[in-house]
């Protein structure tokens, strides 16, 4: 039935090598086709072009294709430039020009002396306001609207609010530098910190390290801390600079062994036969 | 062998002052066709008119946007297709009464001498496709369009053997209709 079918549709389609034989399917084929012929239908013509025109589908692919692309650049642009603008205000462009960036603040740090504690606090985002200004600074910034925001004539409550603000991401800062700090030397003290060259103290300097502790934190660009935490058998000590460093060799008892010669550093000092250093 | 339509096509897709050329060919080669197609699927011949306008816009719409196309008769075809379902499901068919246009139809006599034989079987093909729309379709996609069973079922969506058992039906049923033309035949000979 299958091929029967088949023929039969390829006789109407006029695929088939032989025409149809039933006088009646060829008046069929005529009928069909003559109701399918095309027609001089202009009026349906004109009315689909003026639709197509409407809707701005005639003639409409070079159109259509390219004012989108040109359209979002310029788009992309002004939102990139208005971000830009609105988003970095007045304020923080001039105090950014008075606050030294990351990078200057990285070749301090490199410049001659090893890295301390305080150069590991962390740095401050560019975008961020400055370092929390003195008490002073900020009672008068309180007063003196020339140092307000960007914001043109702020009412009275938004200068408090602003100021306010201020202070508060000053306590803030404050705060997060000296967990900074904590952290930092906690850092320093582990396992993974470098072990700072040791000294022995002298046999007759006596037991007593913590008032040898006491008496060089005394002292100015000096500090000394317990070493190991844990045991507290040897004493940590950094110095600043050379005359820190020279005040310090002044204080230690006679006999110490000598320093490094660096103007600033770290050692450990140790009593003779307190065990290894970690 | 490059079909005419394949080239039109490629012109509306293109777009420029050709596509208005190529959007006239195709709607004179096809606009007759589709409103013959939405009135066998019951619309109105007011809705078939607007359904054929709607089917060209959707075409053109669809190649602006950059629809690739295989097949070019089976693709406007599809396209006559999808506008027929989706104003079918939005709108709501406003058809005429199959029964009653075929007992409209049924009111002529076949047998009446002064027609001629192409005559009788317009007016009998006219009858088996108000009473079986979806029939005469498949015949005009074999006849005209020279669609094969296979595609043929895919627009009808049935499969290959269902859509040969319903154009084998077809035929018996379209047969029957012509039957009374026969004697125009007989006279002749």
């Amino acid at each position: 039935m299958a091929d029967d079918i088949d023929n039969w549709l390829d006789q109407l389609a006029g695929r088939a090598a032989t025409g149809l034989e039933h006088p009646l399917d060829q008046a069929l084929v005529s009928a069909l086709h003559a109701e399918s012929a095309p027609t001089g239908d202009d009026l349906g013509l004109r009315r689909l072009h003026r639709r197509l025109e409407a809707e701005g589908l005639l003639n409409a692919k070079d159109k259509v294709r390219r004012s989108p692309r040109w359209l979002a650049v310029a788009a992309s642009l002004m939102v990139a430039v208005s971000l830009g603008w609105w988003m970095l205000p007045e304020q923080a462009l001039h105090e950014f020009g008075d606050t030294p960036n990351a990078a200057s603040r990285a070749g301090e740090a490199a410049d001659s002396r090893p890295m301390s504690a305080e150069d590991r606090a962390p740095e401050p985002v560019i975008a961020a306001p400055a370092p929390p200004p003195p008490a002073e600074a900020v009672q008068r910034s309180s007063r003196e609207p020339v140092t307000a925001p960007a914001i043109p004539s702020p009412s009275r409550e938004a200068q408090a609010a602003a100021d306010a603000a201020v202070q508060d991401f000053a306590e803030q800062q404050a705060m997060r530098e000296r967990r900074a700090v904590t952290k930092s030397n906690a850092a320093a003290q582990s396992a993974f910190a470098v072990t700072p060259p040791v000294a022995l103290l002298p046999q007759e300097a006596g037991n007593n390290l913590a008032d040898l502790s006491e008496r060089l934190n005394a002292l100015e660009g000096v500090r000394a801390v317990a070493w190991p935490p844990s045991r507290g058998d040897g004493l940590q000590v950094s110095w600043a600079d050379a005359a820190a460093r020279a005040r310090l060799i002044a204080a230690l008892p006679p006999g110490t062994e000598p320093l490094p010669a660096a103007d600033s550093g770290q050692v450990l000092l140790r009593r003779p036969g307190s065990g290894a250093v970690q | 062998m490059t079909v005419p339509e394949a080239e039109w096509l490629q012109q509306i897709a293109a777009g420029g002052e050709s596509r208005r050329e190529a959007v006239s060919a195709l709607y004179r080669h096809y606009a007759a066709r589709f409103r013959g197609y939405f009135q066998r699927c019951g619309a109105s011949p007011a809705d078939a008119e607007e359904l054929c306008q709607d089917s060209f816009v959707r075409l053109v719409r669809a190649l602006d946007r950059g629809t690739q196309v295989e097949q070019p008769r089976a693709w406007i075809w599809s396209v006559a297709q999808s506008q027929w379902l989706d104003w079918r499901r939005g709108a709501g068919p406003d058809t005429e009464d199959i029964a009653d246009w075929e007992a409209a139809q049924s009111q002529d006599d076949p047998a009446d001498r002064s027609l001629h034989l192409d005559d009788c079987v317009r007016r009998q093909f006219a009858a088996y496709s108000a009473a079986y729309p979806v029939g005469a379709q498949a015949l005009l996609w074999a006849s005209v369009e020279q669609f094969t069973a296979p595609e043929i079922g895919e627009l009808l969506g049935r499969t290959p053997g269902a859509t040969r058992q319903f154009l084998s039906e077809a035929r018996k049923r379209v047969r029957g209709y012509l039957a009374v033309c026969q004697e125009w035949l007989d006279d002749s000979s």
